[in-house]
């Protein structure tokens, strides 16, 4: 009867040349047109139209569990082109614990084709298809058909095949749309993917429920549920990767399918899917293992980080000037001693205070800084600078202020003194401050947590540890037996000492440049060099014998050139930072990459050993480690031998996201070393001194797995 | 107490994310023991062939993913072969009663001879138990085991998904592939693949 129907139709509409439809497999099919005749140039659409029995069900192009997709081998006349088959979205069939996607209605697998602009009118187009399909009902057959459809050349639009423009209709109803009003966003973890839809604005999104059919077959275990949440202004759905492979597709595609509808109640029920899949941070960041100090413990462990600090290398020009002085003053006025020693403990003390209040205010107004923040200013490293280098020229010789180390002060040395231990003391905190000593880390990690009163006793019994050995030396005249008699020696001493300074001055020049570019760091070196003027005359002319007035002036001068040297190197600082800075560029041997929680997690899910150096140009200590533990061939030897990838957070300048990183290890502080054993659940730490057999041996950890 | 929750809240999250649906066998991992009674009524469990390479072959004669393999000789050439190497090979059948596939012992007697058959066994699985124990979707699904007991590949019997027998010859075989190189005392290079075929006709 249809057939019957359909040779009518032909009859009545003689310009067009339907083949009559194929049946096999229980299903019906038939290659069909929009358009009763074709354009030369015009695109015209041109399916094949398959009608499965009644029960029966054809399979979708990824068809799930089981199944088969239809294949379409198409023949085009020379000349014309076609597009990608365009697939309703189809439907979820369950059988026991078998998952199918599938078409138990007819369905119309339309393609559009481009009649060349060469065709004559007159002419047949003529076009053919080879179909095959599997249909199942609970059995399944395998169906063929050749099919082939001519269609009439004329000039100008197309004229639409009116038995099928309803049918063609009906199934653009079905597609998924394209560029829709939704911004979708996936992403995957070690176990799963999420896709992320958010309405734009206007769009009337009231989702209840969604499906994901993904194009790939092998994306998901299609039986697995997926689970829908809303998540404030967007929705997600999670889908368990697949059990079969573990290889990630670049995009994740498919179609979104929510009964709802897409435009509000009753609009499109399918969204087209085809966007870059990234790796999650939230779901899949390692787990925070933050150690559970206790308080005592954290004091402990703050006096010991603060005790060791004197002698890490920024602190070490100012320790030797200290007890220098230490061995001026015994010979001098032993009985002072004590009270100097205390003097010192409270300029320590109190510097450390103002260092943990102004870090606490910092953290309060929501930012994230940690030990060495200050250094993360390029106007703190230049005034840092300046200090150290009118430090250089004074132990040069360049100038004096008041009296000299070696002067004979006498009675004023006392009062003089005690202010001076004050601020040593002060100075000696400043610059120990892009150091992080043994212990000192796990206790300043701990304040991250506490309540600002349990913050400053840490930092108290840093300052405490840091002074301790002072005021014990102090307290105990007796112990100053062992210091060398003072002499000539010490002049030449003192001045030996302006070099481990000046070079210090290079490393702050250095830093800058990392932070601001060498531009930087010139106009520093500039403004130095202008202070050196004022240094230079206040020497030569300011002298305690020279007449008042001029002293007054030269004072003056001194003072402005100062401020000035100051002025040019703030003044001609670039306010951007250099594009790179330094994290990857560095190494030969171990080839770092800059971290992030993405790529940590990426290498992670791969099962690869994985290093973290988390460092700073500012950070001696991260960078004497480098050079001494990491940058050795040993180790760099044993990184590539078992294969360890080397991630490398630099914390140079401020960055939130290597705050985080850090305050997931507990820590607050650079360095920090984290070594990442495949199978074992937490992250070994490692000490903030390394040396190249601590590396070597928590690397050889890998050889046993 | 603190911890305690901790615990039990991880622990829930663990097995939250490792139970799929249905718990299926891991490659690598021991795969589960069971019970079958053949074609001539003889019961068979899979710890019984311990030491011995096992192939287990999900089968329907209805379906034409199965015709493919069947009447191209592939399935066939396959049991021959690896018998020959004494690899046991075990056909189940899970195909539900009155659904397609199904057979009864004497069916399946004649059945196996016109196919010629070269299986260790025919086993029976009619309410389906093995079948979702192993969480088998397709047919043919195809699983191998080693001779420590652990399954080493399960997945399609070969790369091209189809009902054409041209495709075989053309179609990378995943099962000699992962028991030739088991045989050797390798390790399997692709252990695991997507099956496709018929879904198994369970009840």
């Amino acid at each position: 009867m249809k057939a019957a129907a359909t040779i009518l139709f032909a009859a009545a509409f003689s310009f067009s040349a339907h083949a009559a439809p194929v049946r096999d497999a229980h299903t019906e099919v038939e290659l069909v047109s929009s358009s009763a005749s074709a354009s030369p140039g015009a695109e015209i659409r041109v399916a094949v139209h398959l009608r499965p029995d009644p029960r029966w069900h054809v399979y979708w192009k990824n068809p799930g569990d089981s199944g088969l997709p239809p294949t379409i081998d198409w023949r085009l006349p020379e000349g014309a082109t076609m597009g990608p088959v365009e697939w309703p979205y189809p439907r979820k069939l369950i059988v026991s614990n078998i998952v199918n996607y599938a078409f138990e209605e007819d369905i119309l697998l339309v393609v559009p084709v481009r009649v060349p602009a060469s065709a004559k009118p007159g002419a047949t187009l003529e076009i053919g298809a080879s179909v095959s399909w599997l249909a199942c009902e609970v059995e399944c057959v395998p169906g063929k058909a050749e099919l082939s459809l001519a269609l009439p050349v004329k000039e100008g639009t197309p004229e639409p095949d009116l038995r099928w423009t309803p049918v063609f209709a009906a199934a653009r109803s079905k597609l998924p749309i394209a560029g829709a009003p939704w911004r979708v966003r996936a992403a995957y973890d070690a176990s799963r993917y999420r896709l992320t839809f958010t309405p734009e604005a206007g769009v009337p999104a009231e989702l209840s429920e969604a499906y994901f059919f993904p194009d790939d077959n092998e994306l998901v275990d299609h039986a697995e549920p997926q689970s829908f949440a809303r998540a404030g202004d967007s929705w997600t759905l999670d889908m368990p990767r697949s059990s079969v492979t573990d290889r990630i597709p670049s995009k994740l595609e498919g179609v979104l399918f929510s009964e709802t509808g897409w435009r509000g109640p009753g609009s499109e029920k399918a969204l087209a899917v085809s966007v870059p899949l990234e790796k999650t941070t939230s779901a899949a960041a390692p787990p925070a293992p933050v150690s559970p100090l206790g308080l005592w413990s954290a004091l402990l462990f703050a006096f010991v980080g603060g005790l060791i600090l004197n002698l890490m290398p920024c602190v070490l020009p100012v320790l030797s000037l200290k007890i220098f002085a230490f061995m001026k003053e015994a010979s001098e006025n032993p009985r002072a001693l004590f009270a100097h020693g205390l003097a010192f403990t409270a300029g320590v003390v109190t510097t450390f205070w103002t260092l943990a209040g102004v870090l606490l205010a910092i953290k309060a107004a929501g930012q994230k800084v940690g030990w060495g923040f200050q250094l993360q200013s390029p106007q703190f490293v230049i005034v840092l600078a300046f200090v150290f280098f009118l430090f250089t020229l004074n132990l040069f010789g360049t100038f004096e202020i008041g009296t000299s180390l070696t002067g004979a002060g006498g009675s004023l040395t006392r009062r003089r003194g005690l202010g001076g231990a004050f601020a040593s003391g002060a100075f000696a905190t400043v610059v120990a401050t892009p150091c992080t000593a043994p212990f000192m880390g796990t206790a300043l990690g701990f304040t991250l947590s506490q309540p600002p009163v349990a913050s400053f006793a840490v930092f108290t019994a840093l300052a405490l540890g840091m002074a301790a050995p002072y005021l014990l030396l102090c307290s105990q005249p007796a112990l100053l037996k062992y210091v060398p008699k003072p002499g000539a020696w010490m002049e030449t001493l003192k001045q030996a000492l302006g070099f481990p300074l000046a070079a210090t001055v290079i490393w702050l020049a250095w830093v800058l440049g990392l932070q601001r570019g060498l531009d930087a760091s010139i106009a520093l070196a500039a403004g130095l060099l202008v202070s050196t003027v004022g240094a230079w005359a206040y020497g030569r002319w300011g002298t305690p014998i020279a007449p008042a007035a001029r002293r007054r002036f030269v004072t003056a001068v001194f003072i402005l050139s100062i401020a000035g040297g100051v002025a040019i190197a703030w003044k001609l600082l670039p306010s951007e930072a250099p594009a790179a800075t330094g994290a990857g560029a560095s190494a030969h041997g171990i080839s770092w990459e800059p971290y992030s929680d993405e790529r940590l997690e990426a290498l992670l899910t791969e099962g690869r050993p994985v290093f973290l150096d988390f460092t700073a140009a500012w950070c001696l200590t991260c960078k004497v480690n480098e050079r001494v533990a990491l940058e050795v061939p040993a180790v760099q030897k044993k990184f590539k031998d078992y294969g360890v990838a080397a991630l490398k957070g630099d914390w140079t300048n401020q960055d939130e996201g290597i705050a985080r990183a850090l305050a997931r290890y507990g820590r607050n502080s650079v360095p920090l070393y984290v070594l990442y054993v495949p199978g074992e659940a937490e992250p070994r730490v490692l000490p903030e001194i390394l040396t190249p057999s601590i590396v070597l041996e928590a690397l050889d950890a890998l050889k046993k797995k | 107490m603190k911890k305690i929750f901790g615990t039990l809240f991880s622990l829930v999250l663990a097995f939250s994310l490792v139970s799929p649906v249905s718990a299926e066998p891991e490659v690598g991992k021991p795969a589960p023991d069971f019970t079958l009674t053949d074609v001539e009524g003889k019961t068979h469990s899979l710890s019984q062939f311990k030491g011995k390479f096992v192939v287990l072959e999900w089968v329907n004669h209805g379906c034409p993913f199965v015709v493919k393999h069947y009447e191209s000789g592939n399935m066939q050439n396959l049991q021959k072969t690896y018998t020959g190497k004494d690899v046991t090979w075990l056909s189940v059948c899970s195909s539900a009663p009155g659904k397609q596939g199904h057979h009864t012992a004497e069916e399946w007697k004649g059945l196996l001879k016109e196919k010629n058959s070269s299986a260790t066994a025919t086993l029976l699985d009619a309410d389906g138990k093995v079948g979702k124990l192993y969480g088998a979707k397709t047919t043919p699904h195809m699983y191998v085991v080693d001779p420590a007991g652990n399954l080493v590949y399960k997945g399609a019997i070969d790369s091209i998904a189809s009902t054409e027998t041209s495709d075989v010859p053309k179609a990378k075989n995943h099962v000699s592939a992962a028991l030739d190189e088991a045989l050797a005392g390798k390790p399997v290079t692709e252990s695991s693949t997507k099956p496709y075929g018929c879904s198994v006709k369970y009840a």
